[in-house]
């Protein structure tokens, strides 16, 4: 059967301009990553994490696991709890923290305002070492 | 550090390429789909065959040094004296695939097109990657998180399978196995290194599809699967988020399109056939979603090749595939029943699992997100050029498309499954993950549907099989 090539044509044209705006449009979307680059400002989640966790892990007992607390919203949709959680267990490793007030000691994960003493007391915590950033190592509060 | 990276990077290619010249001896045609194929092939069985044989060697060194650089060795050293013992007990061109013809001035510009795209899409990948360097969530909650509890655990490695540590505990070892022999390479948890990895798997997708679609059916046809798998947004993406997607959908084409080339060369299709399991094995070692794709590619080549008798040519296609499945399968089964710890979605099954089978809003909820996803791919575009060009009933690989379009359907019906009777809230399961699902069946939708693809061609599938 011959190939009907001026069909074939405008199809091979729509397939290579779909593709070609597909990845265009890709690459445009995201080119103020190199800006943001250049000027020092891209921020990575992941990295600032690990930052932020590296003074109390000398803290922490390599044999003993840790529980976490958080005063993140622990709405699935958003994840924000799960995220912060995991991210973490991630700078943490390898340290096994434990979504948890129960296991002691707790690390507490506060990014946005620290919380003050009354806060943490009605979680049943107390504060054993405040690292900065939001990061706070605690204990069970004896009621 | 870069030396110790391109030593990792060099040893790792070196035993995928070894690798591939055992299923596939032969000489090396340079600027041919065979060595853009045998080279996207070498780096999944590259990254493959190690990290299986890194594991075997953790658990009885520890992830130690001399784990990651003994278990290489004798992978290298393994694979090697087979290929020499393969090239040396076989005439040249017995593994010799027709010429193509030689590319005209409209192929060139084809090609050229071709390196102009992958260079929007390198830019874009790159962009992502800076944008994200730890990759996207998946990849630092349950893949990288996996590798820096095994590779700073040390005696503890075995913590990283802990339940309630990431999200899923369970998943098999490819990309966790590789990213910390890159580590033990370096000597440094450093981000480059599943970044790299994830980029080179992405690449040899593309080069996988491409090598595939133009051995089997010319230079043109694998222009256009190229351009249409390097043209989705999703894998642009996909590609700088480290993911375990595009790995898994990486050994599902290797897997098939091995397949397709021992259809081909009937006269000593064995180890092309081993290859083809080894691939499958593979996949399962990269992602729960392997094990299913094992077990539908099990039944569709019993299907395909029922006519079972004793000694015969249909007993042996089954024979081969699963010599070089089972090996990878026992070190997964080993994992699995030894290390990782329960599923989720597996074990939150039991007395609500019925009235979700029998939830219609469940069936349009999948459905209706199925279809709004898909068109977040270029399937249109795919569509409108089959429908103006036609299908070629006459090219030949019946059978290798025919498994093939029967394992897009038979995942896809698996997925749907799975959505169907998940514990999870449905609906956030399906947002967090459809596209990646659909990801994982697109290049083997395109190899189908681009080797079905009539179009003005020279046949390079001459002296097709079926």
């Amino acid at each position: 059967m011959r190939v009907r090539g001026g069909r074939v044509a405008i199809g091979v044209a729509i397939l290579v301009a779909w593709c070609a705006f597909g990845d265009l449009r890709a690459a445009r979307s995201n080119l103020w990553v190199f800006h943001e680059a250049m000027r020092g400002d891209l921020v990575d989640s992941v990295a600032a994490n690990m930052q932020r966790f590296s003074a109390i892990q000398r803290d922490l007992s390599a044999d003993r696991a840790v529980g976490y607390a958080s005063d993140l919203s622990r709405d699935p949709v958003q994840d924000r709890f799960l995220t912060a959680l995991v991210q973490a267990q991630s700078a943490l490793a390898p340290h096994l923290v434990f979504d948890s007030r129960a296991v002691t000691p707790v690390v507490g994960d506060f990014p946005g305002t620290p919380p003050d003493s009354a806060q943490l007391a009605g979680m049943g915590l107390r504060v054993i070492r405040d690292y900065g950033r939001g990061v706070f190592l605690l204990s069970r509060s004896i009621p | 550090m870069i030396l110790r990276l391109l030593a990792w990077l060099v040893v790792t290619l070196a035993i995928g390429w070894a690798a591939v010249m055992v299923v596939w001896p032969g000489p090396v045609r340079w600027k041919s789909g065979e060595t853009l194929l045998r080279g996207s092939l070498a780096v999944g069985l590259g990254f493959g065959i190690s990290s299986c044989a890194f594991f075997v060697a953790m658990v009885l060194l520890g992830p130690t040094r001399l784990a990651a650089f003994g278990a290489d060795a004798v992978a290298l050293a393994a694979l090697i004296a087979l290929a020499r013992s393969r090239a040396h007990s076989l005439p040249a061109d017995r593994y010799r695939l027709p010429n193509a013809p030689a590319p005209d001035t409209l192929d060139r510009q084809i090609g050229w097109g071709i390196v102009a795209l992958t260079g929007v899409a390198a830019v874009a990948t790159l962009a992502v990657s800076m944008r994200m360097p730890h990759g996207d969530w998946d990849a630092w909650g349950i893949y990288n998180l996996t590798a820096r509890f095994i590779y700073l655990g040390g005696s503890h490695w075995h913590r990283a399978f802990t339940p309630g540590l990431g999200i899923h505990p369970d998943y098999p070892l490819l990309l966790p196995g590789s990213v910390v022999r890159g580590w033990l390479y370096t000597g440094s948890a450093s981000s480059i290194v599943p970044a790299i990895a994830g980029m080179l798997f992405a690449y040899a997708l593309a080069g996988l599809v491409a090598g595939g679609v133009w051995i089997l059916r010319g230079r043109r046809h694998a222009a256009a699967a190229a351009m249409v798998l390097i043209g989705t947004p999703f894998f642009l993406t996909a590609s700088a988020s480290q993911y375990a997607d595009l790995p898994l959908t990486l050994f599902f084409v290797g897997a098939i399109v091995l397949y397709a080339l021992a259809r081909r060369l009937r006269d000593d299709e064995t180890w092309m056939l081993i290859g083809s399991g080894l691939c499958a094995g593979l996949a399962a070692w990269t992602k729960n979603e392997g094990l299913l794709f094992v077990l539908i590619a099990c039944a569709g080549l019993f299907v395909l090749h029922h006519r079972v008798r004793r000694r015969g040519p249909d007993r042996r296609v089954l024979a081969a595939f699963l010599w070089g499945l089972v090996p990878v399968l026992v070190v997964v089964g080993f994992f699995k029943l030894t290390l990782a710890p329960p599923n989720d979605l597996v074990s939150g099954q039991g007395s609500g699992t019925l009235p979700r089978l029998v939830d219609a809003s469940r069936y349009w909820l999948i459905v209706s997100s199925g279809l709004r996803f898909l068109l977040h791919f270029p399937v249109i575009p795919v569509v409108i050029l089959l429908a103006l060009a036609g299908l070629d009933r006459d090219a030949g690989d019946r059978r290798a498309k025919r498994l093939a379009a029967y394992i897009v359907l038979a995942m896809a019906a698996g997925y749907f499954t799975v959505y169907l009777t998940t514990p999870l809230d449905l609906a956030l399961q399906i947002h967090r993950s459809l596209d990646r699902l659909i990801m994982q069946l697109w290049p083997l939708a395109l190899f189908v549907a681009f080797m079905a693809l009539r179009l003005p061609e020279q046949a390079a599938a001459a002296g097709a099989g079926s």
